[in-house]
């Protein structure tokens, strides 16, 4: 990396066309706020993202500057950085109005080899002369923070690009690298090293949490799926084979507090925890899509399907690709089916002639039916498809001690108590498989609680909800048992 | 006008008792429940089912690698513990648990998938069904959100075999990120996803600006939006890009995958689409009237995906249903009303403006605008009605004259006058 300083990149501002980028917006005009966290977060979003950002402007969406606007805003970041502005500790944002340069018409900006600027801090005397002497990152440091405060969240967060003199190659590296990237993410030269690639954008990440990014900013920020939250963090440390074992209920909802405030629904529709699940795993930054032959499917060139080749062997064909084409269950072969066309779609009728209409015992009678009636329709299908194992009939095939025991376990374990009944069950129904007991609960258990607080007028019924501690509810269940063996 | 269309549905029994867990909103049992209300409905007299066969390894590896593929294979519940790394590695344990019959619950579905796309190809069915399909997360060497084979990225290699242009829809309200990845650099390809975007929404991807990348540039659509979007602005929004997609890119076959969770009421999504507006987009996309392989995916309020994969079965056959559930094994599941309406919980209010649905159009249609018509395809200047409706040429009177314009909108089929390359007079070389 000799020989070369950060200023060789060639890109320098149109001279001549002032940018007024945030941080000079904010010099003019103190009482403005600064995206400036947007504006970084979004240049290594679009680093994330490969994208180029939009040459001009953007489609009406005024928190993207143009690509002029980028690479501006990064020479204002590696000003700032490097030490020509003053840092504002009390201010949340780090840089201040206060320009050393008066009201040059460069000022702000942003080349500093313009001869109106008076070359003052370490990184002019290195820029001025970068054989002889050594940018003295800890002076620099001096002149950046003056404020204990900022101090400590820099030394304290790992591992800060600007701590120590051995760091200055990468700290040039990485705000050369920046500015490349900010210029033409869509590089392909940087996505062959991509282990170099990683890592200085891992660096970058890391810079930009210390300098500029705060929790309450972090939240704030809409639309960047690959922040990190410091929430996050600290369950990563958690192993994966342990965590599925924890109990969910207990997470931290620093997610559910991310979450806008003007959204009080969501938290009504998603139990808290289900939002365990399906979480953006941010410990592996992943770029937007891979470029890698472990990623993209193998697409052939087309070719036509020859006529030829179909049309000589087609028999021969027929007979290889049948199986590949699934075996057909229905319409069964030689069964003669008259089709009443009428009947297909038909709905439930709304009366009955049953004494009780909207009993158990009526519900009991018409599902009878009708499954008696499919049984004769579908013929041996009924079996192949599984129908036998369907419905509160599979109840038939327990006794009703065995019943007793699993609506108790259940009941006994409730989630609510960070209990879990699906071991107990297991290890109590030893002689019976799995899908047996799956079959069960899904089948019979299940649909005797719903049928239970649907009755009981319970308004919305949650046939996923997984509580099972209602003494009421099982005797409810039992009962239903009982009628079903004619048990008086 | 009654449809012809003949419809091929793929379902295999032991799907149903396969348990993710406790807890895990993934619950196979609703494909079970999705089948009873489709018999119940007597729906099984218009079309063909079919059991499908339990998909080999090697042809899961067409895609996913082989390495994976036999980790799925072998790992059990009981001996997970031994594999720490490779658990880590493949994104097993979390979100996509090792449970019982694992190996063979990806069989089944995938199988299901790439029957149904073969049976397309060989022109057996107008429109195939498989709603324990549809697992779109699924990476080439890892699960991810609860799907571990990505049987539709199987099922297009399959029917890119038999025609040049594939394009892949999906409603759920997670992003198609695994199809998409699949597909990103090929033009072969089109894959559009309307999907939840923001809010650190899984899988974090579809944001409008991914396009595609080298041939596969403008081949991939993404419609990111906010939560609470009502069947309106939806279904108007879908009809005008897939209208404008399929005038511009003209496949040869269509994939939709129909996930319920973008209904409202859903434990894991946020939209707020009642099942008419979810199914009008399947209805859309059936006049068109290419083949069609319709797949299920996420959908994590069993009865709601039950009432939703049974009605839309219904719109594939042409059946409007009663909203009356016939009585069935099942029927207590769906109390207390007993109806084919969601029992609306919480409205949702809608977050996506006019304006903001607006913008995402007009990026939307600006990416179109760049894809040459029907690539591969010579390019020139196309009319605007360049995608004509069938017409049923019997139907017209000979005698009637037509003017010119209507004359030229009509577009014969190249083999429409021959059965095959050996007839009439011509003689092979000739033909092609």
């Amino acid at each position: 990396m000799a020989g070369w300083s950060i200023w060789d990149h060639g890109a320098v501002p149109v001279s001549g066309k002032r940018f007024r980028g945030p941080i000079q917006e904010h010099r003019e005009n103190p009482e403005t706020r600064i995206n400036f966290t947007g504006l970084f977060n979004h240049i290594l979003h679009s680093c994330s993202e490969r994208q180029r950002p939009p040459i001009s402007g953007f489609h009406g969406n005024e928190s993207f500057p143009s690509q002029n606007g980028y690479v501006n805003t990064i020479y204002e970041i590696e000003s700032g950085v490097l030490g020509h502005l003053t840092p504002d500790i009390g201010n949340p944002f780090p840089f201040s109005s206060e320009t050393k340069h008066g009201s040059s018409s460069n000022a702000g900006a942003l080349n500093p080899f313009s001869s109106e600027r008076k070359l003052e801090s370490p990184l002019d005397n290195y820029l001025s002369n970068p054989c002889s002497s050594e940018i003295n990152c800890e002076s620099l440091m001096k002149t950046r923070s003056s404020g204990r405060k900022r101090e400590a969240q820099l030394s304290s967060d790992s591992p800060n690009p600007f701590s120590s003199e051995r760091n200055q190659e990468s700290t040039l590296n990485l705000i050369h690298w920046l500015r490349k990237v900010a210029e033409n993410p869509c590089d392909p030269s940087s996505d062959q090293k991509q282990g170099w690639y990683g890592e200085l954008l891992a660096q970058n990440l890391r810079a930009r949490e210390a300098l500029f990014l705060n929790i309450q900013n972090a939240s704030c920020v809409e639309e960047y799926p690959y922040q990190k939250k410091a929430a996050k963090s600290s369950r990563r440390a958690i192993p994966p084979s342990t965590r599925s074992q924890r109990d969910y209920l207990s997470q931290p909802s620093s997610l559910l507090s991310s979450t806008k405030p003007d959204q009080p629904n969501q938290s009504v529709q998603r139990s808290q925890r289900l939002m365990t699940y399906l979480k953006i795993n941010s410990d592996k930054p992943r770029k937007r899509v891979p470029v890698d032959p472990f990623f993209q499917a193998d697409v052939p060139e087309w070719t036509e399907p020859s006529r030829k080749r179909a049309r000589s062997t087609n028999e021969q064909n027929t007979l290889d690709d049948s199986r590949w084409l699934g075996t057909r269950v229905w319409p069964i072969e030689g069964l003669n089916l008259t089709i009443d066309q009428g009947l297909i779609g038909k709905g439930r009728p709304d009366r009955c002639s049953c004494t009780q209409p909207g009993s158990v015992q009526c519900a009991r009678v018409h599902v009878a039916e009708s499954r008696q009636r499919l049984r004769s329709e579908l013929g041996p299908a009924f079996d192949k498809w599984g129908f036998n194992d369907m419905g509160e009939e599979v109840a038939m095939n327990w006794t009703l001690k065995d019943e007793q025991s699993f609506t108790s376990l259940v009941r006994l374990n409730p989630i609510s108590k960070k209990k879990r009944f699906w071991m107990p069950l297991v290890m109590r129904f030893y002689d019976k498989t799995k899908e047996s007991l799956v079959s069960y609960y899904f089948n019979v258990f299940v649909l005797r609680r719903m049928s239970f607080q649907t009755r009981m007028a319970y308004g919305k019924v949650d046939s996923d909800d997984d509580e099972g501690g209602v003494r009421d509810l099982q005797r409810a269940i039992l009962s239903e048992s009982y009628v079903q063996r004619g048990v008086p | 006008m009654p449809s012809k269309d003949k419809v091929a549905f793929f379902y295999d029994g032991d799907v149903g008792n396969v348990y993710f867990g406790p807890n895990h909103p993934m619950k196979p049992h609703r494909l079970c429940m999705t089948y009873q209300l489709v018999l119940s409905y007597e729906l099984q007299k218009k079309m063909e089912i079919y059991r499908p066969h339990k998909a080999y390894p090697q042809e899961l590896a067409q895609f996913h690698s082989a390495d994976y593929v036999e980790f799925l294979h072998r790992i059990t519940p009981d001996t997970q513990h031994l594999y720490a790394k490779e658990l880590v590695r493949y994104n097993l344990g979390e979100d996509c648990p090792v449970f019982e019959n694992l190996f063979e619950f990806c069989q089944i579905y995938a199988g299901g998938t790439l029957d149904a796309a073969r049976k397309l190809n060989s022109k057996q069915c107008d429109i195939a069904i498989n709603w324990a399909g549809g697992l779109h997360h699924a990476k080439k060497c890892e699960a991810s959100g609860f799907c571990y084979i990505n049987d539709l990225v199987l099922g297009i290699l399959e029917l890119l075999k038999h025609h040049t242009r594939v394009l892949y829809i999906d409603i759920d309200v997670h992003h198609g990120d695994g199809v998409e990845e699949a597909f990103y650099f090929t033009d072969r390809v089109m894959t559009v996803s309307f999907h939840k975007y923001g809010d650190m929404f899984f899988p974090g991807t579809g944001d409008v600006k991914a396009i595609g990348e080298r041939e596969g540039k403008y081949y991939a659509i993404n419609v990111p939006l906010k939560d609470g979007i009502d069947d309106a602005s939806f279904t108007r929004l879908f009809k005008t890009i897939i209208a404008k997609v399929l005038e511009t890119y003209q496949p040869g076959a269509i994939v939709l995958q129909c996930g319920a969770d973008s209904l409202a009421g859903d434990r894991l999504g946020c939209f707020n689409l009642s099942i008419d507006g979810h199914s009008e987009c399947v209805r859309f996309v059936k006049k068109f009237n290419l083949p069609l392989l319709v797949t299920g995916g996420g959908g994590y309020t069993k009865e709601n995906v039950a009432r939703c994969w049974t009605v839309e079965t219904g719109v594939l056959l042409d059946t409007e249903l009663p909203n009356e559930i016939p009585d069935n094994d099942y029927i207590k599941y769906f109390g207390p009303d007993y109806s084919l309406k969601i029992q609306n919980g919480n409205v949702q209010e809608n977050l996506n403006s006019k304006s903001y649905l607006s913008s995402i159009k007009v990026q939307v249609m600006e990416s179109l605008r760049c894809i040459q018509h029907a690539p591969g395809v010579q390019m020139q200047e196309v009319p605007r009605d360049f995608y004509i409706p069938d017409s049923d040429e019997d139907e017209q009177n000979p005698d009637e004259r037509v003017d010119q314009h209507t004359e030229d909108k009509q577009i014969q089929r190249e083999d429409e006058y021959y059965d095959g390359d050996n007839d009439n007079d011509h003689t092979m070389e000739d033909a092609l």
